[in-house]
């Protein structure tokens, strides 16, 4: 194993400014389509993933148990 | 005609999927999943490469579409012992994932051995980490970091999980672990 060739403290300094450059240059436009994606997206996995775990359910009671779980974060 | 836009799945799993690496999904994706859902532009994957996965890896993320770091880099972290991890960037979202590659990690190792499969929506499979290794990771990161986010998704899965979570698993673990201070922080 390789312990310390790139040094812990430099070795993700070019991805975190790629990154940062990157979020600069998104228009609001592309933000809010990224937003989008995502709220579709985690909400397609939720609803996978409560099917895996419940089959018995029907489509009704998954998709409450998916909007539920978007209203119902409490911090 | 509207235009789907890509997700975390699509841009950063389904290519782990064709490259048959092994890993699962695991932070906030994985935590949200199992309880509610918080919004976040990265995906935290533990993977396990090998010299062929990584080259493999490497040339599925070359493209004008993403950021990937070189390939000497990625083999180096991911020979680390521990905390060996790269980042994933596309370009046009910004979207990322953070790849964390387990090396020795005890935990990153047994959680994958025990990992679970989903099929989202559009039939990609998907490898989740176990809920109670996302919880442990979970008061892992809120030792080292203090980071209130930890404790409001560990709250939210203790709370939607509830009985169907191994708390026998869990506590022994917080034990092993020495994380008895953060869990009674969260439990409060």
């Amino acid at each position: 194993m390789i312990d310390a060739v790139i040094p812990p403290q430099s070795r993700h300094a070019e991805a975190e400014e790629m990154y940062i450059a990157i979020a600069r240059k998104l228009t609001p436009a592309q933000q809010l389509a990224t937003l989008h994606g995502l709220q579709q997206s985690a909400w397609a996995l939720k609803a996978s993933m409560v099917r895996s775990e419940h089959p018995e359910l029907s489509e009704q009671e998954v998709n409450r148990i998916v909007r539920d779980s978007f209203v119902d974060y409490t911090p | 005609m509207s235009i789907i836009p890509p997700d975390l799945i699509t841009l950063f799993v389904a290519p782990l999927n064709r490259l048959d690496v092994t890993y699962m999904v695991t932070g906030s994706v994985a935590s949200g999943t199992y309880s509610h859902i918080r919004f976040t532009n990265d995906v935290d994957l533990v993977a396990v490469l090998s010299d062929v996965d990584a080259e493999r890896l490497h040339a599925a993320f070359d493209t004008p579409a993403f950021y990937v770091p070189p390939l000497d880099v990625i083999n180096v972290e991911r020979m680390r012992i521990a905390h060996g991890h790269i980042n994933l960037i596309h370009v046009d979202t910004g979207l990322k994932a953070d790849i964390f590659f387990s090396g020795d990690d005890r935990l990153m190792n047994e959680a994958l051995r025990m990992r679970k499969r989903v099929t989202d929506q559009h039939g990609e499979t998907v490898w989740f980490a176990p809920p109670e290794y996302v919880i442990l990771s979970k008061l892992r990161y809120l030792r080292d970091s203090g980071s209130a986010k930890h404790i409001t998704d560990i709250r939210a899965m203790l709370r939607v999980r509830g009985d169907s979570l191994d708390t026998q698993l869990l506590l022994a673990e917080v034990e092993a672990m020495g994380l008895q201070a953060v869990w009674e922080q969260v439990r409060e």
